[in-house]
């Protein structure tokens, strides 16, 4: 096909003007000689040979699709651009068939869209009626308008797209794109295919348009041995960490890697969602445990006697305040748990490092019935007793 | 809390039985029973924790902390999706909190259910909880049936299964497929036979036959088991006056579907045609 001008670069300038309109205004400019005749296109056959005007089109999908009538979300130009440019066609358009999007087979004069627009398009893209019918969480820009995002025409990105992601999407998106230019940001935005890379652009089975829940979006790229952080730093690979360690942190066992990473980008170190400390040993102060805090009731840290805050304890004597709750050399969450999964319970890690050698002290943890033990460790042997649930035990023992 | 107390609030079973690791979580198992207690709601009086109700949920939360507004929002709108069920819902919050504080927070995150107040986080302790906000649900002989810990993604559908679960209106691989749900890619090829084929329908009601013809045909390489386009093929064939070669792809269209209505009167059309 011969290359088309761009009839207009410019903007369709207001939100408002119903997509309908946007699509009357772009000439489909199709191929010479290879428009079918307008007699032809007033004149449909039918089985036989005979004019008809029966198809047998597939009908019936999205029966229990709610139409929408909206306005365009963007202002979008709808133009076909110069073919030569364009990376995608759309077949109609490409192979000069107004008529079947528009009034008229008149590439210079095509008239209006027959119907508006996701009428036109759903009567060929058909399986987007039952999509939006069957699952609840809906892209409401796609479910109004597939225009807000697609030329009908061509387009110099691939799938129709209007511009690419993420450009097109952080154009409504914004505070995304905020997240995007934060301090650490994300691989998975500016990669592959971006935003679309986890998010389905029309519709989902997870919250958010996510494609899958987050964890299985995540091990996609971070089972790898490969992977590194924007400092040259080795990641972890997840599949092997969490396939070697049992005990899996709640969020993790859950699939819920948002539950603590911001996955756009953020501030804080590996896009936490907030402040996690990354040394051993610092001063208490509640706002060093804010990301910790977040699901965790801070009086497991601040509450010097309790029967209730936490298992952590020998007796009343809550253990979490002896080892954390200190002026100057108060342990951090990471100095004795690993925040993903180990193979001890309570993510309790296997070992801590010890020194500038790279030495690494056994915690020698062990669970019990009533409580624990850490063994030749930071300490000499040293037990805990959780009274209550003792007394529990004890009375239910036979 | 008294140990005393504690015992009333726990008696231990373990009957794990959860889509979950056995070691994921920090929490009382499955199968834990619950003993009831008559705690003070924050609405006003005073409410047994449980019930008889087949399944009922227990929602713990704080007012003071981020992911338990968002999710009590979440929990007011699984409340009103549920609301036909036989279910009991409570809310369990920390006695440490002002009564002023949690009402405007239920108020403002639109909870129906009543709120007991959990005295020295005795029920929370009982079920070892570590964190909030979490659900439990309890079946009507009080024993923990599932433990839904905080989720940002899904959350309310994930109590939701839980819930519709218990009541034995979801089936284990239902309750699976929203706990880990299948991938809903951006699948661009799956429907492309589909699309020809409507597209060669549109463009054979327009009158563009040869391009109709290509579309069609491109349809079947891609699929060549729907009926509808082997007819779509032949009406398109016998249109172009070519009635031989219609009624093979009618035939091949009646071999897949025997009542395909087009290809039925298409077929007949053509065998009249070439009488003549």
């Amino acid at each position: 096909m011969n290359a088309h001008p761009c009839t207009s670069l410019s903007w369709i300038g207001s939100a408002l003007v119903a997509a309908a309109l946007a699509l009357t205004a772009a000439p489909c400019l199709a191929a010479k000689g290879k428009i079918p005749d307008k007699k032809a296109a007033a004149t449909p056959a039918k089985p036989g040979g005979k004019p008809a005007q029966a198809a047998p089109v597939a009908q019936g999908a999205g029966a229990a699709y709610k139409e929408i009538s909206a306005p365009q979300r963007r202002p979008v130009n709808v133009s076909p651009c110069d073919n030569k440019e364009a990376v995608s066609a759309h077949g109609p358009y490409a192979s000069g068939d107004c008529s079947i999007c528009h009034a008229k087979n008149d590439p210079k004069d095509p008239g209006p869209a027959q119907k508006p627009v996701n009428k036109v398009c759903f009567s060929c893209h058909d399986e987007f009626p039952d999509l939006f019918a069957s699952l609840k969480n809906r892209h409401i820009v796609a479910e109004e308008n597939c225009t807000n995002c697609h030329n009908p025409h061509n387009s110099k990105q691939a799938h129709l797209l209007v511009s690419r992601p993420p450009v097109l999407c952080v154009g409504c998106h914004t505070k995304i794109k905020d997240k995007m230019q934060a301090r650490v940001q994300h691989g998975a935005l500016t990669q592959g295919a971006s935003c679309v890379n986890c998010h389905n652009p029309h519709a989902s089975k997870v919250e958010k348009l996510l494609i899958a829940m987050p964890f299985d979006l995540c091990v996609n790229c971070h089972s790898k041995d490969d992977i590194t952080d924007g400092e040259g730093k080795k990641l972890a690979n997840f599949k092997m960490l969490l396939d070697g360690n049992p005990v899996h942190h709640a969020p993790v066992a859950d699939k819920d890697c948002s539950a603590c990473h911001q996955p756009h980008g953020g501030d804080n170190f590996r896009l936490l969602g907030d402040f996690y400390p990354s040394h051993f040993y610092a001063p208490f102060n509640p706002e060093n445990y804010a990301l910790c805090f977040e699901c965790h009731d801070s009086k497991m840290i601040n509450t010097k006697e309790t029967t209730t805050a936490t298992r952590f304890r020998n007796g009343t004597r809550n253990l979490h305040y002896v080892h954390v709750n200190k002026p100057d050399r108060g342990r951090t969450c990471r100095a004795c748990h690993e925040v993903h999964a180990s193979k001890q319970p309570f993510q309790v890690r296997d070992s801590v490092p010890f020194g500038s050698k790279g030495w690494l002290l056994q915690v020698n943890f062990k669970k019990n019935a009533d409580g624990g033990t850490c063994d030749k460790t930071c300490h000499t042997a040293k037990s805990y007793v959780n009274a209550a649930k003792a007394a529990v035990n004890t009375q239910a023992a036979p | 809390m008294t140990a005393a107390r504690r015992s009333l609030l726990v008696s231990c079973a373990v009957l794990w039985s959860g889509l979950h690791s056995p070691l994921a979580t920090a929490h009382a198992a499955n199968g834990t029973m619950i003993a009831d207690v008559e705690l003070n709601v924050v609405q006003g009086g005073k409410r047994h924790l449980l019930g008889k109700e087949p399944a009922q949920v227990l929602f713990f939360f704080r007012p003071d902390q981020e992911h338990s507004r968002a999710v009590m929002k979440q929990m007011a709108q699984c409340e009103r999706d549920l609301a036909a069920k036989p279910l009991r819902w409570t809310g369990v919050v920390s006695d440490r909190f002002a009564v002023t504080e949690l009402k405007a927070a239920i108020e403002q995150a639109g909870l129906a259910m009543p709120v007991v107040l959990d005295v020295g986080d005795a029920v929370y302790a009982a079920l070892e909880a570590v964190q909030v906000p979490f659900v439990v649900i309890v079946d009507g002989a009080h024993k923990v049936v599932a433990f839904v810990p905080f989720m940002k993604i899904n959350f309310c559908e994930t109590v939701k299964a839980r819930v519709l679960f218990q009541l034995g209106e979801m089936t284990a691989s239902q309750l699976a497929a929203v706990l880990d749900p299948p991938a809903s890619k951006v699948n661009f090829d799956a429907s492309l036979a589909r699309r020809h084929f409507t597209l060669a329908a549109m463009l054979f009601r327009s009158g563009s036959f040869d391009k109709a013809l290509e579309a069609v045909q491109k349809s079947l390489e891609l699929d060549a088991s729907r009926a509808a386009a082997h007819a779509l093929r032949g009406n398109i064939l016998s249109t172009q006056d070519k009635c031989k070669d219609a009624i093979g792809a009618f035939d091949k269209a009646l071999a897949l579907d025997g009542a395909q209505a087009d290809a039925l009167a298409g077929r007949q059309a053509c065998l009249d045609k070439l009488k003549k």
